[in-house]
């Protein structure tokens, strides 16, 4: 409470000093300068679905019977994505969707199931990966870059995995599968 | 006046930054990122392969020695391969067999004769132990085997151990056809 009324007071003190510049000449001449800042901040836009189920991905008939089925494309839009400073990128770390169980496999099968996984568009050359586990499952998760995108940059971003395929096309073991992928949008590593 | 004001007004900055910092880390930074999860399923799945040659039958061409009328002791027919056989979880095979009747003879063979052939029938190359049906025996235990991994090759079935249903003292009658079926089955087991 005490302090309010010693700004008031400094207020009234300032007053009589302004009305006095004012009339010093016909005109007068002051700048103000008008300062902020813009953080660097990159955003991936809401992604139209964060779980890619595969459903059944072997063929269940036919002469291809138990091993993989020919999967379509899925795709994952991230609208409005953006970077409002220069010099970024891209980065896609992905692994094989690899069953849970965790068993050994036997020769002629596969607990793993590789695809190729792509993020579009942000710059010149693009982020692009291909899994590449074993029939066992082993195999760390790859990392791919895309080029430095030189400017501030708003894009319509496209996830899409193709190319689903079994480690020798082998027979694929029964179980649930799965495997991550993790896409940063951030400053370029080449700065 | 002036310490008063500058008073007033620090403490205002300072209930402010918190709020201000909060919402930078939880909204924007310099980068972002987002985790996808890729799944799918396999579910568990069996096939018995194909029959190898001549339609998967075993053709034992005269049972009897037509000197004596008594069962051959040397029937003999090559083994069954079915090829490309797998199961993608464990799973169980198991052999079942009828004995060979005879097809066109009717009612009970008189004393002294029978119509039906017993035999044994097993396949291998699943498990460890074959599986194994002897169709004269009242119980088969051996006839279902487990395999714990999931699994692909080739199943043999073979055929062996003929015997005269009733004893070998009995003779098989006359028929153009005995005839007896064999069924091996692959199952996943969860």
């Amino acid at each position: 409470m005490k302090p309010i009324p010693s700004i008031l007071a400094l207020a009234l003190l300032l007053s009589p000093a302004q009305l006095l510049a004012q009339s010093a000449g016909e005109s007068d001449e002051g700048e103000v300068q008008v300062i902020g800042t813009v953080t660097p901040i990159c955003v991936l836009g809401e992604p139209s679905d964060s779980i890619i189920d595969l459903g059944t991905m072997i063929d269940l008939s036919g002469p291809r019977v138990g091993r993989i089925a020919s999967i379509a494309p899925r795709t994952v839009t991230m609208p409005n994505s953006f970077c409002n400073y220069s010099n970024t990128m891209i980065s896609i770390n992905a692994g094989a969707l690899v069953e849970q169980g965790g068993a050994p496999v036997n020769t002629g099968f596969s607990r793993a199931v590789n695809y190729s996984v792509s993020v579009t568009p942000w710059a010149t050359s693009e982020a692009q990966l291909q899994t590449s586990a074993a029939a066992d499952g082993s195999g760390a998760p790859g990392t791919a870059n895309s080029s430095s995108q030189p400017l501030p940059q708003i894009s319509n971003l496209t996830m899409e995995l193709s190319g689903f395929t079994a480690p020798s096309d082998a027979l694929l073991v029964a179980g649930d599968y799965s495997g991550l992928i993790v896409v940063t949008l951030g400053p370029s590593i080449e700065d | 006046m002036k310490p008063n004001l500058i008073s007033l007004l620090i403490p205002a900055a300072v209930a402010f930054a918190p709020g201000v910092a909060l919402a930078q880390d939880g909204e924007a930074s310099s980068s972002d990122s987002e985790n996808f999860q890729v799944i799918g399923t396999v579910p568990a799945l069996c096939s018995v392969g194909i029959p190898d040659n001549s339609g998967g039958v075993f053709d034992m061409g005269v049972l009897v020695d037509t000197t004596t009328g008594f069962l051959r002791t040397d029937l003999f027919a090559p083994d069954k391969t079915l090829s490309g056989a797998f199961c993608s979880s464990r799973s169980t095979i198991s052999v079942e067999a009828s004995a060979m009747q005879a097809q066109n003879f009717a009612g009970a063979p008189p004393s002294g004769f029978s119509s039906a052939v017993n035999y044994v029938a097993s396949a291998s190359g699943w498990t460890t132990t074959p599986a194994s049906f002897n169709t004269g025996a009242t119980t088969n235990p051996g006839a279902t085997q487990g395999r714990d991994s999931a699994f692909t090759g080739d199943i043999t079935v073979g055929v062996s151990n003929f015997s005269t249903a009733g004893g070998a003292t009995l003779r098989p009658v006359a028929d153009d056809q005995y005839f007896g079926e064999i069924t091996v089955t692959l199952s996943a087991s969860e």
